[in-house]
């Protein structure tokens, strides 16, 4: 049986997380949310995921904060940045700083599972 | 001679306004700048192709698109992005230092109304973060 792609979603937003998860579970993936930074740090620290999809704006632990974490701790985890304050600037940030990816909220499920297909395929050996 | 200068222009799909390639065209001969053609397309999750096959095709598209309006005498380059138009494009931006010109190929009034009949359009919120002018080439000119 293949192994399923461990995904955790970090989000202030409860509803982001509320609306991801089994949208994504649907398509076999093993789904964890988190509501802050904080947590998400510690969760990181305990176990290893494929790929991380994280709001910026949060308090304490921010989104940039997680991607120069797991940048550092294990840097195959592919980190997937969403934010409701989307800018060049971030985007730029984000990218530079090692973020798989980048999407600006609104986005539609199909949306991102596009760019989790794509970093799926990345980490396939 | 190297060309430094970049005109970027912005399609939303493959319905290419022939004035927007028309003036990038020109602008580009005047000023001896390289053009990019950024086609920006929503991924349509019932397509059976993969995002990398549309890309190749959306960007065969393109070219021959504007090689029949301007010919092959100006070299050009497309840029296909398939996703989320206003997340894509800040990813386009953010991976270019800048430009000279934008060029808006799009609806000719989704680019610029914040209010009314295209409120909420994605370039309508992001024009103000370019860094360099938005042209909206226009056939007709409509006095108020």
């Amino acid at each position: 049986m293949e192994k399923k792609i461990k995904l955790l979603v970090v989000d202030d937003e409860a509803i982001v997380g509320k609306r991801l998860k089994p949208s994504l579970e649907k398509h076999g993936y093993e789904v964890e949310t988190l509501g802050n930074g904080r947590s998400a740090i510690e969760r990181i620290g305990e176990k290893d995921f494929d790929i991380i999809i994280t709001d910026v704006r949060m308090d304490d632990v921010d989104g940039m904060q997680i991607l120069e974490y797991v940048m550092g701790k294990s840097p195959f985890t592919k980190v997937i940045i969403i934010t409701g304050y989307a800018t060049v600037e971030l985007a730029r940030e984000a990218l530079v700083k090692g973020a798989f990816d980048f999407i600006a909220k609104p986005f539609k499920p199909s949306d991102l599972r596009v760019i989790i297909e794509k970093a799926e395929k990345e980490l396939k050996p | 001679m190297q060309r430094n200068k970049i005109i970027v222009v912005i399609f939303e799909d493959l319905n290419i306004r022939e004035v927007a390639v028309h003036y990038a065209a020109v602008l580009a001969h005047r000023i001896n700048a390289r053009i990019i053609f950024l086609l920006l397309m929503e991924y349509n999750s019932d397509s059976k192709d993969e995002v990398e096959l549309l890309k190749q095709k959306y960007e065969d598209i393109i070219l021959k698109r504007i090689s029949e309006i301007i010919g092959n005498n100006i070299s050009v380059q497309a840029e296909v992005m398939v996703g989320n138009r206003r997340s894509e494009f800040y990813k386009f931006l953010a991976s270019h230092r800048s430009f000279h010109t934008a060029i808006w190929g799009g609806d000719e009034n989704a680019a610029m109304e914040k209010t009314g009949r295209s409120a909420g359009h994605w370039m309508a919120s992001i024009k103000d973060e370019l860094s360099c002018p938005l042209v909206i080439p226009k056939k007709k000119y409509k006095s108020r």
